[in-house]
């Protein structure tokens, strides 16, 4: 080894070029070019796209011209402020909801926890834009379902209303859409680390007369600092560029956010760079949410470290007398947030074109759309294209994900920062960004050869840089919980590297782990625009199937048919791999 | 001997002359063929001048690849009718829609990766960059010159190698039970009465119908009409799913402007009878699915048959009644008997070009794009 580095010093280079000293970083340095080559290419494209006239089809040339448009744009700062008041207020009721169930669901004692579990997992099977439009269709003020019936109700009373009495094309009825639907994949980022802690602490206070509440916040909360913060900036600035409820919700209502500025410099009238100039906003809040989270998490993670190698014992809070009023919360949430959206959906798929629920409309009850699914010719291909993908891309996802949080949480590296930022900035980046880089990238004639492009693996690349942020919050989170004693015990009673990450590190890791499996997964099959735009003939996936029935057919029945179908998959799904994180937890106890 | 000797040569020599005569004729089918191949709008461009050369070597090509825009439902009906014209081609459509799918083929097409099509489809936000990777056939002179049996003005005069196969037509979408049939608009201007004031009709943000109107009504009427629609406080909505769905169900009276095709579909499956469609003065119409022959086709000839085909009465047919009603406004099909008679604004190849700039400037009246604080 010595003589290596002397060899890399006597040629003038520095002694980290030295052979061992490679070997002993071959794991980092190969970490870290997995994690480059899944988000390089997205971020460097928005930064050149950004910088130059035109579009991606046809750049023009380097200007700083579209960021002075932005900057200077009078439109930008109302719009922005529009979307930090919705992007706060959405994450904060998301992040409230989550909090609570992802302590009731792993800490306490509330009857039916493992129903909750599967329960809590369904919104994430839902399509956005359907999880919208059924808002609209209960809410609209005229025709929604649920101010039909108030008013209904009302009129017994003497009162006569022709609209409402709820709006939902207003802001309130954005944040309340898109708050309830957030809180399910801020619940995956929490549950596991709400899993891993260890009971003793919040033990410790109730001896010392704490009441529950007064432990909540003060132990529990305190501890689960570092996952309720992950959990808090994913939302955040997942909100920021929220896209589906802004235009369907928020075009009609009046209120203009960042992403519907957006879509009007994109789309509308096509300016690329002008669009991921705007981008440069979200990507500055990514990176200081980043430089906050490290700082307060990832630099003292020793400090959250709940399970140590002395003594780790999950154990469940009694809620006494509370626990069946915690169970009624439950019920309420999970009714507005899934059966609501759910009926609407089911009872739209069961008509040949929506109407109001009715006597009179149950006469045209048929199940004719989904004979139409059945009959698709596409369907049974792009279902088994969609199952595949969402399991090699919820797979290399969360895989890549663990490794670079144990980088940075465990072996904190030199640039930790700079690697978890990177792990992080491709949730600020436009998902049609991200698809249109690889493309110019697997197109280039100097990596053409690699068999990506044309295939499956390029959406599954697409999509792990799309879902890599979410994944490596998730990981972060769980890894802080765990202090690096037991791994230096298992190694100095002769386990080696390999040997301790699978018999000690994996075993912990795998309930958050699968958590989040799931929910990459859940979003791949139900993930529109990157397959849209990468799949080629012979690998489409369910979106395409989904947008020629939104789209081309302008058929809300039959897009609500697969929707309806895709939910009760996952809701399979989801059920069983509740049973599989079930026994693995009982395995840690 | 020497005079049998010249009558031999000379005989063979009038032979030779006769048949070589003979066959250059057969090739160039009838006289007006050859003068439009010394068109000097043509020059440069691939020109059959007998259409059984083009059935001949489509023959030998036997098969056919298409990257289609229309509706997957048309696929075989369309495939099929193909087919039993010409039994020797294997014909397989594929279905190329949306704007991301649009642009990864374009880039693809650039980086040269195209081998496996022979049809491809020219969207209106990428046109000139499409229509280089056609194949320099020319078609509009095989047209006029009737070797291709297509309706020159569903070609693009400009390139020579683009067909517009469907056309859009605009209309009026409505609740019949919120809006008496007194009140239903019977023009544009009808929509501005104070009765639509105050969130009663929808307008969609993506006006292609709009564009549509600039072609004969002039840049200057359109803007205006779209400030006075804005000055109406309309609901804004983006897509048809949406729209058409909230009109079905009463929650909004009226759809100023909606394709036509999707709003006629949607009745079809509407068991209240409370969507109803309605074409209004000036109609707006635009021509669409522009494809052409791409320029890597490995079945060039299989491919002109096809847009041959695409464009005649059979293939028309299955426009209108699949996708429904969007066959060209150049032939005989339904969208021509719809406009006949009515004052209409075609937005064909001499205005398609401009249509991205003319919907900024609708976008631009209508106030987008905006942000207020809230």
């Amino acid at each position: 080894m010595a003589k290596t580095e002397t060899v890399a010093r006597s040629l003038g280079l520095p002694a980290w070029t030295g052979v061992n000293t490679l070997r002993k970083h071959a794991l980092a340095f190969g970490i870290t070019a997995l994690l480059l080559w899944v988000v390089a290419a997205p971020i460097i494209m928005l930064v050149l796209s950004s910088l130059r006239e035109g579009n991606f089809i046809t750049p023009g040339a380097f200007t700083l011209g579209n960021y002075r448009t932005v900057y200077l744009n009078q439109l930008t700062y109302p719009a922005l402020l529009n979307t930090l008041i919705y992007a706060t207020a959405v994450s904060a009721i998301s992040l409230t909801f989550a909090t609570i169930f992802a302590w009731l669901v792993e800490r306490t004692d509330m009857p039916g926890t493992n129903w909750a579990w599967t329960m809590m997992l369904l919104p994430l099977a839902m399509p956005g834009i359907l999880r919208s439009m059924s808002w609209i269709l209960l809410l609209s003020p005229r025709s929604g379902i649920i101010n039909i019936y108030v008013r209904d109700y009302l009129s017994l009373f003497g009162m006569q209303l022709e609209t409402g009495p709820f709006n939902i094309f207003t802001l309130p009825g954005m944040i309340f859409v898109e708050g309830m639907s957030g809180s399910t994949t801020l619940f995956l980022l929490m549950v596991g680390a709400f899993r891993l802690m260890d009971p003793s602490m919040e033990e410790a206070a109730k001896i010392s007369g704490a009441r529950t509440f007064t432990t909540l916040r003060r132990v529990t909360l305190g501890l689960m600092l570092p996952a309720v913060l992950a959990a808090a900036m994913y939302a955040f600035l997942g909100n920021l560029d929220d896209f589906e409820t802004p235009l369907l919700i928020g075009l009609q209502a009046g209120i203009y956010l960042l992403p519907t500025l957006i879509y009007f410099t994109a789309y509308v009238s096509p300016s690329y760079g002008l669009a991921t100039a705007y981008s440069s906003i979200f990507i500055i809040f990514t990176i200081a949410m980043v430089w906050i989270y490290y700082r307060v998490v990832i630099r003292r993670s020793d400090r959250y470290a709940s399970i140590t190698g002395k003594g780790y014992r999950p154990r469940r809070l009694s809620l006494g007398k509370w626990r069946w009023l915690a169970l009624g919360l439950f019920i309420a949430f999970f009714t507005l947030n899934i059966i609501m959206p759910f009926l609407t959906l089911l009872w739209a798929s069961l008509l040949p074109s929506y109407m109001v629920p009715s006597r009179a409309a149950l006469q045209y009850v048929t199940l004719d759309n989904f004979a139409t699914l059945i009959n698709e010719p596409s369907i049974i291909n792009s279902t088994v294209n969609t199952i595949i993908l969402g399991v090699v891309t919820a797979t290399g996802t969360m895989a890549l994900a663990y490794m670079v949080s144990w980088l940075i949480v465990r072996l904190k590296v030199k640039g930790g920062l700079l690697l978890d930022g990177l792990a992080f900035i491709p949730h600020a980046i436009p998902t049609v960004s991200i698809a249109l880089a690889l493309i110019v990238l697997y197109l280039h004639p100097a990596v053409r050869w690699l068999p990506i492009y044309g295939t499956i693996w390029i959406m599954m690349l697409a999509l792990m840089t799309r879902y890599i942020a979410f994944a490596s919050r998730t990981a972060n989170s769980a890894m802080t919980q765990i202090h690096g004693e037991l791994e230096e015990a298992a190694r100095t009673s002769g386990a080696t590297r390999f040997t301790t990450l699978m018999r000690i590190t994996f075993p912990l890791l795998l309930p958050p782990f699968i958590g989040g499996w799931v929910w990459v997964f859940a979003h791949t099959i139900r993930s529109f625009s990157i397959p849209l735009m990468l799949a080629t003939p012979g690998n489409e996936t369910i979106a395409v199937v989904m947008y020629h029935f939104w789209e081309r057919k302008a058929d809300f029945s039959l897009a609500s048919t697969l929707g309806v179908a895709m939910l009760v998959s996952v809701g399979i799904l989801t059920f069983f791999s509740r049973r599989f994180i079930a026994q693995g937890f009982t395995r840690n106890q | 001997m020497k005079n049998i000797g010249f009558k031999v040569i000379a005989s063979i020599a009038l032979f030779g002359c006769w048949y070589y005569g003979a066959q250059a004729l057969a090739a160039s089918g009838d006289p007006t063929s050859s003068k439009a191949k010394q068109d000097p709008g043509s020059r440069g461009f691939i020109f059959e001048t007998n259409r059984d050369d083009i059935v001949a070597k489509a023959k030998k090509e036997g098969k056919l690849r298409v990257m289609s825009s229309l509706d997957p439902g048309s696929f075989k009906p369309m495939a099929d009718s193909f087919k039993k014209k010409y039994p020797f081609i294997d014909v397989y459509m594929h279905e190329m829609t949306g704007t991301e799918a649009i642009q990864r083929f374009l880039l693809e097409l650039k980086a040269g990766t195209v081998k496996e099509w022979d049809v491809g489809h020219a969207s209106e936000d990428h046109y000139n960059d499409f229509a280089a990777h056609a194949m320099k056939f020319d078609i509009l002179g095989m047209a006029e010159q009737g070797i291709l049996k297509i309706n020159p003005k569903m070609v693009d005069p400009d390139n020579r190698t683009i067909v517009a196969m469907a056309s859009g037509l605009c209309a009026i979408a409505y609740n019949r039970g919120r809006l008496a049939p007194d009140r239903v608009p019977n023009q544009l201007e009808d929509i501005l009465r104070p009765e639509f004031k105050g969130r009663k009709f929808v307008v969609d943000v993506r006006p292609h119908c709009m564009a549509a109107l600039m072609a004969s009504q002039g840049e200057e009427w359109v803007i205006n009409y779209a400030r006075k629609i804005k000055e109406q406080e309309p609901v804004w909505v983006r897509g048809n799913t949406r729209a058409l769905t909230a009109i079905a169900v009463g929650e909004y009276v009226l759809h100023q402007l909606t394709n036509y095709h999707s709003c006629v579909r949607a009745t079809w499956k509407d068991k209240s009878k409370s969507l109803a469609c309605k074409v209004i003065e000036p109609v707006s119409v635009r021509i669409q699915e522009p494809d052409f022959v791409l320029k890597s086709a490995a079945n060039p000839y299989a491919a002109l048959l096809f847009l041959e085909h695409h464009a005649s009465p059979e293939g028309q047919k299955i426009l209108d009644d699949i996708e429904p009603l969007k066959s060209s406004i150049f032939t005989q099909g339904e969208v021509s008997k719809i406009v006949q008679g009515k004052k209409a604004s075609i937005n064909d190849f001499r205005t398609y070009h401009k249509t991205p700039n003319w919907m900024k400037l609708i976008l631009e009246a209508y106030g987008f794009p905006k942000a207020e604080i809230r």
